[in-house]
């Protein structure tokens, strides 16, 4: 049911949606006075005929046309006819039978013809006898009568057969003043393209109704009605019967063959031209009504001033209706195109949602979106499929790309992890904050996707700290995750030295991880932030963007600029991180060929596949970059094939069945993927790239290869220097380079013959190496990794080992149904790592159990059935309320 | 008799009264078990909106496919002479144009009733398909016999307003 606000915004109203403008008594009280005033008519007319015969055509018929056009309605609910047809109804002795197919069909058609053949028989017959006159009224009542005592509503006769009908349609169309239809409570549905139903589309529709036969007799009705009308009044007196009859028969061929030829040769919509005969018709019948009208009103002719006075109402009338009806042919056309047949959905949809009703609500602030979560999602899931306006980075709550705000209902989601708070204690944002990507969803929250700013900005300073005064100055080399974190490390225990970082990019800390999205996405650095801008501000750390560090002295401590600068320091730390590594490949550096490291190679790929408009993309390397890249170049549009040079995806992450099970899900998503397969040279010409050559001899077709074959630390700078260096900077447990006073973080530092290239280890170096910056002593043990895949559905998370060694045992449980797979190993009673496909509410729980190498030897069983509630028992830190 | 067909059938829904004749009726994934629905709504976000709510807005990007599940929603043009233009009732599909072809939404939908709609954006889509191909395939199906429908509908239309 609609309200009354929406009814009144409709254009085309139907009568129920239509207001009421009396009482049901009223109309009754009316409609029986008019079918005495017509049954008195029909007496006079035959007891006297000279006053029947001029109320009736002289005053009553030269009205009726006025009335159509200013308000049908009115007529409809008071017309002695449809009084009479609906008495039966009323009375309740009506058959109530269902027309006809013939008979709905052919009424209105016989309608019309009777409509013609009354007016041609006025002069001849109707006009001047007053007893057919009373005939023709009495056997219509009793005409109606019948129709309603047969058929059900009105398809007896004021929707079907009644002669009147075919002008009410076309008049009737555009009322000045709407009248709810009284009659039919409740509607039956008993005529097509019902008048009384819809009074603003019935023309319309029939107009534009699928059958052309049943168009054309109304456009024929409406085509004929100027000539019909012109022929009655311009016909001479005393003409003999068939001269009549074949007069009237060659002025509506005239008058319809116009309106044809113009429907054929002017290119407009076929209301313009109905509603134009139809203006035309009703002007003619006046000009000519208008001096017997003034007779019958005033009782004398002649009156100038009546005549055109009347003429000049309804001429107006009928043009401004003109206009307005034209102009709702082009809404109707507009509403017509919009309202497609119906898409109904079918009752299992019912049952499946009905599951679901339990499920927790989540509001997102200002706007008030009501959103049902299921339970263990993510914020960041909700968000995302709800179409908010949300960035996402790591998914594990490490880079900060996704701070909401809770506006209430913080008990109602996860803890929060270690790594999640050293993210938001980064951030520095108000306590209401949560990472979207970590906070579980199991119970009614309110979030706003804008944090809020902490009152007083400052980092949480980390109260007695044993800071070494003697540490005035603080320089660190980088601005990725690694340096950022040092940096803030180093100001939250020592409150007043100079810090300064120094940046070759020229951008402030961005989500380096959200890069390959560059490729596609249309938001560009933006979203890709991660800090607000007033950071390094309020930290007080200058910021060297767009700066390269070119030298180090360490015997002076000083960093030389490429400015020409130099910054003396009393600590320094190095977190430059590393520039993508590119195996010897023949020809590359071709245009063409390309990297994916740092923003300006994700905008170089997607300026070059927009240029060269590229169909075929390869991409070298199925690690985690590789695919994530390679479904960036997909979304673009291209066709990518992938080249992973081990048997399986993902072969540090994942074990043979899971990385055959994502092998399946990406070639799903229209990835191509070849694995035991690298590429060896290219073949370009000077502008563009043609095909890649791999290592089976093969060549593929091919408009760019980008190349993810892992990283190469950057130690240029350091090897120079002098420092130690292996494949990267070699630090030792405090994160010391060979320089005491130089630390070395991230992506370029080298712990124990390891180098981790990932987010969370630079994250916990950048604290560590900073704490000892400045007197602490802290000692890095190294880092569990933690890898997932930022790829649409797929729900990977690998920690730690992912095969067996000797001696360690497996535990590995696949459900094909729900496309979930589940790998613990075990290790001494300990878990060693994991693999899970599909189970993205298990990930936060089993990647800390892994970090932690928590002790499982008592739960074997429920770990092997596959009740892993254990691993999240020990949550490590409950929220406040 | 069919009680209305072409451009104007949509304006005469005599309701209860009239058994509609199934020629009218276009299913979307009809006939479907209560499982394939299941593993369509996990991909789906649940959202519930009150009465003047805009659930879509004209113009706006966003490429999802909308199952109204319960309540009415009004459909408006962007055009200033026309506000709500008719209603959708529970259940329907909406906003498969913009869905199939990622262009902006040419209506907006206001709540003119409480409800519920689903709304399956289209990487939710490419995940389900890619795990489920045939329900993929299904989908795409029905939705190309909705947007057929409403071509050959506009073709008639075209044809009817003479060009």
């Amino acid at each position: 049911m609609v309200t009354d606000a929406a009814a009144q915004r409709n254009p085309f109203p139907s009568y129920t949606q239509m207001r009421r403008r009396a009482p049901t008594w009223v109309w009754r009280v009316g409609s029986t006075l008019t079918i005495a005033a017509a049954i008195t008519l029909c007496v006079t007319l035959v007891a006297k005929p000279s006053t029947g015969l001029r109320l009736w055509w002289r005053l009553a018929i030269p009205l009726l046309p006025l009335v159509w056009l200013t308000a049908p309605g009115l007529w409809r609910n008071l017309c002695p006819l449809a009084a009479s047809n609906q008495t039966p109804r009323l009375l309740r002795f009506t058959r109530g039978w269902t027309a006809p197919a013939w008979y709905s069909e052919h009424a209105p058609a016989v309608g019309m013809t009777a409509f013609i053949l009354l007016v041609a028989s006025r002069k001849p017959l109707l006009n001047s006898s007053g007893v057919a006159t009373a005939t023709l009224i009495g056997g219509s009542l009793f005409g109606a009568l019948i129709g309603g005592f047969a058929f059900k509503g009105k398809s007896g006769w004021c929707s079907s057969i009644c002669p009147l009908l075919p002008v009410q349609r076309v008049y009737g169309q555009t009322p000045y003043l709407a009248v709810a239809n009284r009659y039919c409570q409740p509607c039956v549905g008993c005529a097509k393209n019902c008048y009384d139903f819809n009074p603003r589309v019935a023309y319309l529709a029939d107009l534009y109704d699928s059958d052309p036969h049943y168009t054309g007799y109304r456009r024929f009705f409406v085509g004929a009605f100027p000539g019909l009308t012109y022929c009655y009044f311009t016909l001479p007196a005393h003409l003999g019967t068939a001269a009549v009859y074949g007069r009237f028969a060659i002025y509506l061929a005239v008058s319809a063959g116009s309106f044809f030829l113009a429907e054929t040769l002017l290119r407009v919509t076929v209301n313009k031209l109905t509603a134009l005969y139809g203006a035309a018709a009703i002007s003619l019948f006046y000009w000519y009504s208008a001096p017997v009208l003034a007779g019958s009103l005033t009782g004398r002719s002649g009156t100038a001033w009546f005549d055109w006075g009347l003429r000049a109402i309804v001429w107006s009338l009928a043009a401004a209706w003109l206009v307005r009806t034209w102009h709702k042919e082009a809404v109707f056309l507009q509403v017509g195109s919009q309202a497609s047949a119906a898409r109904k959905l079918d009752g299992g949809l019912a049952s499946a949602r009905a599951r679901r009703a339990a499920d927790p609500e989540v509001t997102i602030a200002p706007s008030g979106l009501r959103l049902v979560a299921k339970p263990g999602a993510t914020l960041l899931e909700l968000l995302e499929n709800a179409g908010t306006e949300i960035e996402a980075g790591c998914r594990m709550g490490v880079c900060g790309a996704d701070p909401v705000c809770v506006v209430s209902g913080m008990e109602n989601l996860s803890a929060i992890s270690p790594d999640e708070r050293g993210t938001l204690d980064r951030l520095g944002y108000a306590d209401s904050t949560r990472m979207a990507c970590c906070a579980r969803i199991n119970g009614p929250v309110e979030v706003s996707v804008t944090p809020e700013r902490r009152e007083a900005a400052a980092s949480k300073q980390i109260q007695g700290f044993p800071y070494d005064r003697d540490v005035r100055r603080v320089v660190v080399i980088g601005n990725g995750i690694g340096g950022a974190t040092a940096a803030d490390h180093v100001r939250r225990r020592h409150p007043d030295c100079e810090i300064d970082i120094v940046a070759d990019e020229p951008y402030p800390l961005y989500n380096r991880m959200g890069v390959s999205r560059l490729v596609h996405g249309r938001s560009a650095m933006v979203g890709l932030q991660l800090l607000p801008d007033e950071w390094y501000d309020d930290h007080r750390i200058t910021c060297w963007l767009n700066t390269s560090a070119q030298g180090l002295d360490l015997n002076r401590h000083e960093v030389m600029l490429g400015t020409g600068e130099s910054l003396g320091y009393d600590r320094l730390i190095l977190a430059m991180g590393a520039d993508a590594f590119t195996p010897p490949i023949g020809g590359f550096g071709a245009p063409g060929t390309f990297v994916l490291r740092r923003a300006g190679d994700a905008f170089a790929i997607r300026a070059y596949a927009q240029r060269h408009r590229a169909m075929r993309a390869i991409v070298a390397g199925g690690g985690p970059l590789g695919l994530e890249a390679a479904y960036s170049i997909r979304k673009l549009g291209l066709n990518v094939t992938v080249l992973e040079r081990s048997p399986r995806l993902l072969p540090r992450q994942l074990d043979g069945r899971a990385g055959d099970l994502l092998r399946k899900y990406l070639e799903g998503l229209g990835l191509r993927i070849l694995l035991g397969s690298e590429p060896t040279s290219v073949r370009a010409t000077d502008s563009r790239l043609d095909a890649v050559v791999l290592s089976d001899g093969a060549q593929l077709a091919s408009d760019l290869l980008l190349v993810a074959a892992g990283i190469s630390p950057l130690v240029e700078l350091a090897r120079k220097a002098g420092l130690d260096i292996r494949r990267g900077v070699v630090v030792d447990d405090e994160l010391r380079t060979s320089d005491p006073d130089v630390f070395a973080v991230g992506d370029l530092a080298e712990h124990d013959g390891r180098i981790y290239g990932l987010w969370p280890a630079a994250v916990e170096q950048g604290e560590i190496a900073a704490a000892n910056a400045v007197g602490g002593t802290r000692t890095y043990e190294g880092t569990v990794p933690v890898a997932t895949l930022k790829v649409v559905g797929v729900d990977l998370m690998s920690a730690g080992q992912c095969e067996p060694d000797d001696g360690d045992t497996a535990i590995v449980l696949e459900d094909p149904d729900q496309h979930s797979y589940r790998k613990l190993v075990i290790s001494e009673g300990q878990i060693a790592g994991a693999i899970l496909i599909g189970r993205p509410q298990d990930a936060a729980d089993v990647a800390a159990a892994v970090k932690d190498r928590r002790d499982v030897s008592a739960a074997i069983d429920d770990l092997e059935r596959g009740d892993w509630s254990c691993l999240a028992a020990d949550a490590p830190e409950k929220v406040a309320a | 008799m069919k009680l209305s067909s072409g451009v104007g059938a949509a304006f005469f829904d005599y309701g209860s009264a009239v058994v509609r004749e199934p020629a009218d009726e276009f299913g979307f994934l009809s006939g479907r078990p209560q499982d394939d629905w299941a593993k369509v709504l996990d991909h789906t976000e649940i959202r519930r909106f009150s009465a003047g709510e805009e659930i879509i807005s004209a113009g706006d990007g966003g490429r999802a496919l909308y199952l109204l599940t319960e309540g009415t929603l009004g459909l408006r043009l962007p055009s200033p002479h026309v506000q709500t233009l008719r209603t959708i009732e529970a259940p329907s599909v909406i906003g498969e144009v913009a869905f199939l072809d990622g262009g902006t939404r040419s209506a907006t939908l206001l709540a003119i009733s409480d409800g519920e709609v689903l709304r399956l954006r289209i990487e939710s889509f490419e995940a389900l398909s890619a795990r489920e191909p045939e329900l993929g395939r299904a989908i795409l199906f029905d939705l190309a016999r909705i947007v057929t429908a409403r071509l050959r509908h506009t073709n008639d239309m075209i044809a009817r307003a003479g060009g």
